[in-house]
């Protein structure tokens, strides 16, 4: 009887610079070290069955790294994360293990949205009346066409990906907004992209050249756990997600 | 630390790959400065990707850091990117473990693996703020090492480095250590110079500056003086049974993609093949073996304390090993976990193949051969072990087995080589291009066929051989390149001009030092990368020294020349490798070391070190008692 387990991980310090790639060879290597019976996958060249719910840019630290492990035998979630916890490079934590049923629609389908902490440095002038300004004026229109990403000349539309934006603080330089933004198959918006969009209404005072990103959450929807609908440690994350 | 916090974030975030400078990775060891007699740095001239694919740093690391009183940190070159911000901001060369000044090192350990990593030394000594040259260095700078086969002859590069250690440096390191710790606290008596003195009655240990060398007036070396009380040559270390040798049992884990992501067995040092190119083949000498059980061991534990899905069985020639199938079997307990275990380059022969259809049970690789010549004349010439026919008999029992990537290996600008051997190539390719076509395999082949540049290297018999001139390297492959145009081959072929350069560097002197500095100061670094590469700025760095780079590349040499080299023993005999250089120009083979009779290089006599075969399966090795002449 195989399991499935889905493990929330964290990547802090030094761990924010590891790619997604190195990030999945970093967990293929923990399993083997801590010899928990993942099952292989087939062909050419097995690999542990596990995936990633999303991918993070390099120098982004997270709270929610998503990941779900497809086990050949039995093993209990706890014994899973201490087992794992045991094995994990410097700065990559199991923050909660949890079952969920073998079958079921993949990881990277349920993702839905992600909660930010997104710091920048900004110009000691600017003022929270102002900063509050932009915010109300982003959220208040109905579409923000912005580029695709590698894509030269097409655009796609950024509103229904912004949830919610949030000034957490703005001190001495720094301005620092919690954002909830839609991710996964229904589309992706990345922080910096909000961060610029913010920039511009501003005068270009926030500093685009280094913005310092933390996942706090992640919402996976149609989870096949009946207990919780959307699997989420953060209430405000729920309620600001809204189907659209 | 050279910079902390924000400001290193934001440094890590502007460069490409910062996992490379992080210096967190498991396994890799912290230990707090203050409890330590002597901070070693090991530095690898190129970029992390490649440095931590390099055995001999996780070796030394291992044995230095098992000491209480040492503290080995590592120190790679930057790549150009974290180069340029470095210099921007001022942030001098720093090791990865606690981001500390290079220049804040007791010592700096250099490993000089190729001669295209040269320019990187002088690179990373300059941003390390340390002068280039150990004539500069004042007694609060700290002692500049090299090791690595590049030492023996490292001559163009001895002006920047106080002392280089020869040969193996397992035991070695130590006690450079202890001879640096006893200086130190014994209050450094003579300064640098007394330190160089101690430094130089260590056995395998050089120190240039004590040896002086003279010149004829057409450019030779004419003599090599010792200093007072200086033995006339400095000869190499070596281990004796690697069975109690130390070796990394919890080898550092690197959290990017590097060059060698697996766990590597060292299942034998030396080779006994005799191939007459082959600098490892002469300077590795004696054979010395690892048993099975030992490997079966490390494997375990490696294993377990990195989680590698792949173990590399690492030597010159690991089919030759003795007791190949008693591992291969013993290494099959890994199969069921999805470890697989890979041959790098396997012989061309039956047996070898039949042991790498074993290996590929877990995961599939390609194939590689390497015939490194097209005719049989000039595998004599060379002392390649390969025929035709067994050649051609893997590749038909490898073709029905599954493979059908097949890699293939050749030399271009081997010595005595003619058109006709080119063509004698050309043909073996079509050859096996037919042999898979008469299968009838479904499959469409493919066949990468590799031809490097022939590079004459110190210490082996074609020492006092020139590589021919750029401008015929360049038609050879061109003429090669042409005639391998056909479907289903792919024809790459090594730089020849980075090759010339290899050459001139190789079998240098130490006038050729200022050229390595001429080109340095002209930007030329990361040498080993064709991107980065250049070969004006050398010229141009030969032409300021006022040295001609085919006197050193393309020029044969006779037999009485006193080479740059001759103060540096590796055991061999020079009557040896003259007698394999005739040997050679006349197409005679010489027979593989295992077979009786010895053949007298003198390497195991002369160090006191026998050949040791522990795998059990073997021919059984020779009794060295004696030279035996050769029957031609």
């Amino acid at each position: 009887m195989a399991q499935r387990i889905r493990a929330r991980l964290r990547k802090l310090h030094d761990a924010r610079f590891m790619s997604h790639l190195d990030l999945r060879r970093a967990l293929e290597r923990a399993l083997r070290r801590a010899g928990i019976p993942v099952a292989l996958t087939q062909g050419f060249n097995p690999h542990p069955r596990f995936s990633l719910a999303t991918a993070l840019p390099v120098g982004a630290g997270s709270d929610a790294e998503y990941a779900e492990f497809f086990l050949e035998g039995r093993l209990g979630p706890l014994e899973f994360a201490k087992a794992l916890s045991g094995s994990l490079p410097p700065g990559i934590e199991v923050a909660e293990v949890m079952e969920v049923p073998e079958m079921g629609p993949s990881l990277e389908a349920q993702v839905r949205a992600a909660s930010y902490r997104v710091s920048a440095r900004c110009d000691e002038t600017l003022a929270p009346v102002a900063l509050e300004k932009a915010i109300e004026d982003l959220l208040s229109m109905d579409t923000i066409p912005v580029r695709k990403r590698g894509k030269e000349g097409r655009t796609h539309d950024a509103r229904p990906l912004m949830h919610s934006l949030e000034v957490l603080s703005l001190d001495g330089g720094e301005v620092t907004i919690r954002m909830v933004l839609g991710v996964g198959p229904q589309g992706t918006l990345r922080p910096k992209e909000v961060m610029s969009l913010l920039s511009s209404r501003l005068e270009d005072r926030i500093d685009l050249g280094h913005i310092d990103v933390h996942r706090e959450d992640l919402l996976l929807k149609g989870s096949p756990c009946k207990s919780q609908r959307s699997f989420c440690s953060k209430p405000h994350l729920m309620d600001a997600y809204e189907e659209r | 630390m050279v910079i902390q916090g924000h400001d290193r974030d934001r440094l890590l975030l502007s460069v490409t790959k910062p996992t490379r400078y992080l210096g967190n990775e498991l396994n890799s060891v912290h230990k707090d400065p203050a409890s330590v007699q002597v901070r070693f740095a090991l530095a690898f001239p190129d970029v992390y990707e490649v440095a931590m694919s390099h055995l001999g740093t996780h070796i030394l690391y291992h044995v230095l850091n098992s000491r209480p009183d040492v503290y080995a940190e590592r120190v790679f070159a930057p790549w150009v990117d974290m180069e340029e911000r470095m210099r921007e901001a001022s942030i001098p060369l720093f090791s990865l473990e606690s981001w500390t000044k290079a220049r804040e090192f007791d010592v700096i350990g250099f490993s000089l693996q190729y001669e295209m990593g040269y320019a990187n030394v002088l690179n990373m000594l300059d941003l390390a703020g340390i002068p280039l040259l150990a004539s500069e260095r004042a007694n609060t700078d700290p002692l500049i090492l090299a090791g690595g086969p590049c030492t023996l002859n490292g001559e163009p590069m001895v002006p920047f480095f106080d002392a280089m250690a020869l040969g193996e440096g397992e035991g070695l390191v130590l006690d450079l250590v202890d001879a640096y710790l006893s200086w130190k606290q014994s209050g450094r008596p003579g300064g640098r110079r007394g330190l160089l003195s101690d430094l130089a009655a260590i056995d395998g240990v050089y120190v240039p500056s004590m040896y002086r060398v003279g010149y004829c007036k057409d450019g030779r070396v004419s003599s090599i003086e010792p200093g007072e009380g200086l033995p006339r040559t400095v000869r190499k270390r070596v281990v004796e049974d690697l069975d109690i040798a130390p070796f990394p049992l919890y080898p550092i884990v690197p959290n990017m993609d590097v060059v060698h992501d697996r766990v590597v067995l060292e299942v034998f040092r030396g080779c006994t093949r005799g191939c007459r190119f082959c600098h490892a083949g002469f300077t590795c000498r004696p054979v010395r073996e690892r048993s099975p059980e030992t490997l079966l061991d490390q494997a375990r534990r490696i294993l377990a304390a990195t989680g590698h899905d792949e173990i590399s069985l690492s030597s010159l020639s690991s089919t030759d090993y003795s007791g190949i199938k008693t591992l291969l079997d013993l290494l099959g307990e890994f199969e069921a976990k999805g470890v697989g275990v890979s041959l790098p380059s396997i012989r061309a022969d039956a047996f070898s193949l039949s042991l790498a259809e074993q290996v590929r049970r877990v995961r599939k690789s390609g194939l590689t051969l390497a015939p490194e010549a097209g005719s049989q004349r000039l595998r004599d010439v060379i002392n390649k072990d390969v025929v035709e026919a067994d050649f051609l008999e893997a590749v038909a029992q490898a073709f029905q087995s599954g493979w059908n990537s097949l890699k293939l290996y050749f030399m271009v600008g081997l010595p005595t080589e003619t058109g006709e051997d080119l063509d004698a190539m050309v043909d073996l390719v079509k050859r096996v291009r037919e042999i898979h076509r008469a299968q009838g395999q479904k499959d469409r082949l493919r066949l990468t066929v590799s031809a490097s540049v022939f590079v004459p290297k110190a210490h082996t018999p074609f020492q006092w051989e020139g590589q021919i001139p750029l401008d015929e390297v360049k038609r050879r492959q061109e003429h090669l390149a042409r005639r391998l145009r056909m479907p289903g081959v792919k024809f790459s072929w090594h730089d020849a001009e980075v090759s010339f350069l290899e050459a001139a560097l190789s079998r240098g002197d130490r006038r050729v030092a200022r050229a390595v500095e001429g080109a340095w100061r002209r930007g030329a670094r990361f040498d080993a990368w064709t991107e980065h590469f250049r070969l004006d700025r050398w010229l141009e760095g030969f032409e300021e020294a006022g040295l001609d780079p085919a006197f050193f590349a393309n020029r044969p040499r006779h037999y009485d020349e006193v080479f740059p080299w001759d103060h540096i023993d590796v055991g061999l005999s020079e009557e040896f490798l003259m007698r394999e250089h005739r040997r050679a120009m006349e197409g005679q083979k010489t027979s593989d070391c295992r077979e009786e009779p010895c053949k007298s290089c003198g390497v195991c006599l002369e160090l006191g070190v026998p050949m040791d075969i522990k795998g059990g399966e073997s021919t059984g090795g020779s009794a060295h008692q004696g030279p035996a002449e050769e029957t031609p």
